[in-house]
């Protein structure tokens, strides 16, 4: 099968998911609706912080708001198009997986793609607001934006993927995948300029939400492209050290021997 | 040439054991008690020509699905050939999926609110079949599973039977020459299962695919298929057409009546008492002496019949009575 | 007697409950730790001097935090399980029991709480500590801060409670529980004291109860001037309002889903 086919699967794929997070347009619709209302409230808290203070170590609403949008738009991706990495431990669990195994794809992509959060949508049109409204930045400002964010949802998938597959390792082991992303999710929608050097170690490396927050913000903020080069670079590591992740944890889930361990 | 040959096929699994509680735990975590291997499998052996229908029965955990799951490249066992259509399952596995459907019966491979033909256009693209030859084959699987209809309703609008030969027509889009179903029957009702037959023999019939199906009902074996495999604590137990099976360990039936009359008798050769209740009667049917309509029959003619059931003996009976050599036990009590 | 004795029973089965889903519990705990830390951080590189008033300190807006997120992940979110048993329809099975249904619910989340309070309450106060290295109020204030901690998670499970109910209309209830908890965020207070508001959203927020359940406790952590005796008395206040609103809305739910026949 050629690069053809390849790109025939993935748009199919991704159709597919966007058809299935619509099919009942009213429900998906309302869902975005709430999560972009979530966004905004959540910003509120800000304009109460800054209303008090002038800055937080340099950094001014205008900054916090581009955090916002970035990191909205991240994950919003995230959960609109690989959805499915939020239930990865679940199949690894319950033997979801051999579905995905029996074709002759690899079954990364489906299993990403097997499931689609509409929230996600709502989480994307927020990024606007935060962007254009709250940073004050012109629509001229948005490709670049864009493609920093989109960098960053890669290592949103990536570092679900990464999490996720704990439980090819530990069985049982859902609650601490989800709870792991979590934390990184809630470390996302924080300024990490303020950290300590060991807190940003960990935040540039195994816990790599210095390229969902950090990094976006200063590269937009500065225009830096070395900085946006760095969240791409960042992006390809991270998705090639999921995908080796999951190819090891799954060379263990055919030795079959995690499903019986611990029981 | 053979469509799956296994030889000597086995695998363990290491296992540890239960940690406990609290420090108990703490310590297993920090130095691991030693795995204890389990075999799952062992030594399998048993060849499938192309065309042919075969059940892979054996009770819950007597090693089926495993030895499924290895045929499909999914699990890597830990001794032993197998080919699969030619592929060598645990080395080709993305190559070998070309060539075999999988059903896993407890698993969709169709998305829940979608229609049906929303599937069946994903997994085209999965396989990479070229527009023509995927419209022209979902025609043709239409029309055997019964499902042209089907295809434009959502798959959460469908009832389990119907949602499960839309499951197998998936796995039959790229026209694989093996059909793969794992626990295909759990949950149907009768119907069910015998419009699941006579697609199967459709398909079969018109395509010349080899299936090969696990399930853990005696039920299934005669409706479905030609040729029986019984697994048993992961070996293998017994490989016969199922006319053999069916004289040797199939012939019993229990037949439960449930009469008006406090005490009902049947008095024919080769029926026997299994188990007598107030108005309810439980008999072992030997149906080689005597036929089962005329014990029906009989029952009917002489008595008010307010209910009456008959069933297979139970998987586990059969499997005890292969153990013993001793065929005629096939249909003891244990079930009334 | 008798009711005494099987509420008694739900709230011993709800401790027992939450003392077994020790996953959940580290679940939890872990968020609520990180969030100290995230806060730590940010409040240390606040300009504090900026304010008006030379009181707040970055070691008291922490121990804040503290309080609020402890009141808040101790409650959890109870409501899903009403939620569930309207949709599912197990509320019929409940409603033939000769315990009124909302009291069984309650007593059981009260013992799942307070199994909660003391487990995260013991994170939350280690974590504070280790993070701050003082404890900025007086022993003798605990008390006193723990009671009003109890009292707001009690208001927060009342308030849950209905909008759990409220799945009897639309079939739903997370939408509502999402406006409901962000409205307890904002007004309530839990990352800022209301006392950092501009004065416009601080009045707003004062003639909601959600300042009694976050704010109110939390502000005893804070500022050593808060009276105890008047938080725990506008706390039990505004109790008295949540029970009395949630008894109406459980009544209404009751009788419309018995209307429509279960």
């Amino acid at each position: 099968m050629g690069i053809l086919s390849a790109i025939h699967y993935a748009v199919a794929l991704l159709r597919m998911n966007l058809r299935a997070a619509f099919a009942r347009p009213v429900v998906a619709l309302t869902t975005a609706a709430f999560m972009f209302g979530n966004n905004m409230i959540w910003y509120l808290v800000w304009v109460i912080y800054f209303a008090n203070f002038s800055n937080l170590r340099g950094w001014v609403g205008a900054d916090l708001a581009l955090l916002l949008g970035i990191v909205a738009w991240a994950f919003g991706l995230a959960v609109l198009l690989a959805g499915g990495g939020r239930e990865l431990a679940q199949a690894v669990a319950d033997g979801g997986l051999d579905v995905h195994l029996g074709r002759p794809r690899h079954p990364l992509p489906s299993l990403l793609a097997n499931r689609s959060l509409p929230s996600g949508l709502g989480d994307m049109a927020s990024a606007f607001v935060f962007w254009l409204v709250f940073a004050g930045r012109g629509a001229a400002d948005l490709p670049f934006l864009l493609l920093v964010a989109t960098a960053s949802s890669v290592v949103v998938v990536a570092t679900m993927v990464a999490t996720q597959c704990l439980a090819f390792w530990l069985p049982r082991a859902a609650t601490l995948c989800e709870e792991l992303f979590q934390q990184f999710l809630m470390v996302c929608f924080y300024p990490q300029h303020p950290f300590g050097f060991m807190a940003r170690l960990v935040l540039f490396t195994v816990f790599p939400a210095a390229f969902v927050g950090l990094l976006p913000v200063e590269a937009v903020r500065d225009g830096d492209i070395a900085k946006a080069l760095a969240i791409a670079a960042g992006a390809l590591v991270y998705a090639a050290l999921a995908a080796a992740i999951f190819a090891r944890g799954l060379r263990r889930y055919a030795s079959g021997n995690r499903l019986v361990e611990w029981r | 040439m053979s469509a799956i040959r296994v030889e000597a096929l086995s695998k363990s699994f290491r296992v540890r054991p239960a940690p406990g509680r609290g420090w108990a735990r703490l310590r297993a975590a920090l130095r691991p008690p030693p795995a204890i291997v389990v075999p799952a499998v062992r030594g399998v052996s048993f060849a499938i020509a192309p065309g042919e229908r075969v059940a892979f029965i054996g009770p819950n955990g007597a090693g089926k699905s495993t030895t499924l799951k290895m045929l499909t490249g999914i699990l890597h066992p830990t001794g032993g050939h197998a080919e699969v259509a030619g592929f060598v399952p645990w080395r080709e596995r993305r190559r070998l999926a070309g060539r075999i459907g999988i059903v896993f019966g407890q698993r969709s491979q169709l998305w829940y609110q979608l229609p049906v033909r929303a599937s069946f256009d994903l997994l085209a693209r999965i396989y990479g079949i070229g527009r023509a030859a995927y419209g022209e084959r979902a025609a043709r699987l239409a029309a055997i599973f019964a499902i042209g209809d089907l295809l434009d309703r959502p798959v959460s609008a469908l009832s389990l039977g119907q949602r499960l030969r839309c499951e197998i027509a998936a796995a039959l889009l790229h026209a694989p020459s093996i059909l793969l179903l794992d626990e295909p029957t759990i949950g149907l009702d009768v119907t069910a299962k015998a419009a699941l037959r006579d697609h199967l023999n459709a398909l079969s019939r018109d395509e010349g695919t080899t299936v090969l199906l696990t399930s853990h009902d005696t039920g299934d074996i005669e409706r479905i298929c030609e040729r029986v495999i019984v697994i048993d604590h992961g070996s293998l137990l017994l490989d016969r057409p199922l006319a053999a099976l069916r004289d040797a360990y199939l012939r019993r039936r229990m037949i439960v009546l449930v009469t008006e009359e406090e005490h009902a008798a049947i008095d024919l050769p080769g029926v026997a008492v299994a188990a007598r209740e107030p108005h309810r009667l439980t008999l072992e049917v030997d149906t080689e002496v005597t036929p089962i309509e005329r014990v029906v029959g009989a029952a009917l003619t002489r008595h008010v019949v307010r209910d009456l059931v008959i069933e297979n003996p139970p998987l586990e009976e059969v499997i005890k009575a292969i153990y013993r050599g001793r065929p005629e036990a096939a249909a003891g009590p244990g079930h009334a | 007697m008798r009711d005494a004795d099987a509420l008694h029973a739900f709230a011993t089965l709800g401790w027992r409950n939450a003392a077994a889903q020790r996953a959940a519990i580290v679940a939890r705990g872990g968020l609520y730790v990180l969030i100290l830390v995230i806060w730590w951080q940010l409040w240390q590189a606040t300009p504090l001097a900026e304010l008006a008033r030379s009181d707040v300190t970055a070691v008291g807006l922490l121990w804040y935090v503290a309080v609020t997120e402890w009141i808040v992940f101790a409650a959890g979110m109870p409501y899903r399980e009403v939620e569930a048993d309207i949709r599912d329809g197990r509320i019929a099975t409940a409603l033939t029991r000769p315990i009124p249904y909302g009291a069984a619910v309650l007593a059981q989340w009260a013992g799942e709480a307070a199994y909660r309070l003391l487990a995260l309450g013991a994170i939350g106060f280690a974590a504070a500590f280790l993070l701050t290295g003082t404890v900025p109020v007086a022993m003798g204030r605990w008390p006193g801060i723990a009671l009003a901690g109890i009292l707001g998670t009690a208001a927060l499970l009342l308030c849950q409670y209905a909008v759990g109910m409220a799945a009897a209309w639309s079939g739903v209830a997370a939408p509502l529980y999402w406006i409901w908890q962000k409205l307890l965020f904002v007004l309530g207070g839990l990352l800022m004291p209301l006392t950092l508001y501009p004065p416009g959203l601080r009045a707003l927020a004062d003639l909601t109860p959600f300042a009694a359940m976050l704010f109110a406790p939390a502000s005893l952590a804070f500022d050593p001037a808060a009276a105890i005796a008047a938080v725990l008395a506008a706390q039990i206040a505004w109790l008295a309002v949540l029970a009395a609103g949630a008894a109406l809305i459980d009544r209404a739910a009751i009788v419309r889903l018995l209307d429509r026949g279960g």
